[in-house]
């Protein structure tokens, strides 16, 4: 089995959104296949296929990878979990703090006697709003960073 | 790729070529060879030959069986057996 196509044509420069797409892989595969990938590519084009129908097929690819990193070399698998733990300890210990902070300014807001001006929500009801939102962000940082290492 | 669209019927894009390809060197059933011309050949390995006899012996239990009731089928209804 050979790593797919005819060999006779000479390197064929492909469009600028197929190649912004094969960037979407991982570096290490981009590493391991790219050429692989871009000469099959060129291949393709070669024989005169649209490449256009094999976008959707290669961002699909490239987040399947991303997802389940089938043929991840264990030094680079190493590096991610490295990486997500250092991501967990920084961001976990931040998320407690910030929800830590919302529950005594609640708190402290509730049992003040301060009115502020007429609103719908009251300063510390503000307060707490940011800090959830804030909250909310890290966390999906925290999500995103893990799932894409 | 042209072979398999010709023999199987079937197109298979660059993305799933090579992700297929990545999961079967990662389970051992190939492997890379030495480049050739910028790219790298690929071949069975022996895990791989086996892998794929016991493959193709399951598709060859299934098509005489389903062959053999589609045949007794057709007898049952009239038809031809197969």
């Amino acid at each position: 089995m050979s790593a797919p196509g005819p060999v006779e044509q000479a390197s064929i420069r492909l469009p600028a959104v197929v190649r912004w797409v094969l960037r979407a892989y991982p570096g290490w595969w981009r590493e391991r296949y790219g050429a692989d990938q871009e000469m099959f590519l060129e291949d393709l084009s070669a024989e005169g296929r649209r490449l256009a129908g094999a976008l959707f097929d290669l961002a699909r690819g490239a987040a399947l990878v991303r997802l389940r990193p089938a043929g991840m070399p264990e030094s680079v698998g190493a590096w991610r979990d490295r990486t997500r733990a250092s991501i967990a300890w920084a961001t976990v210990p931040a998320l407690a703090g910030v929800l830590l902070a919302n529950v005594i300014t609640q708190h402290s807001f509730r049992n003040s006697t301060w009115a502020g001006p007429a609103s719908s929500m009251s300063a510390g009801g503000r307060v707490a709003a940011d800090s959830m939102s804030a909250v909310s962000l890290a966390g999906a940082s925290l999500v995103f960073f893990l799932l894409i290492g | 790729m042209k072979d398999v669209e010709e023999f199987a019927g079937v197109t298979i894009g660059p993305g799933t070529v090579f992700g297929c390809l990545a999961r079967l060197e990662e389970r051992g059933l190939v492997e890379a060879l030495e480049p050739e011309d910028r790219r790298h050949p690929y071949r069975l390995t022996a895990a791989g030959v086996v892998a794929l006899k016991g493959q193709l012996h399951e598709l060859e239990r299934v098509t005489s069986t389903g062959s053999a009731r589609l045949g007794s089928t057709r007898g049952h209804l009239g038809g031809e057996p197969a």
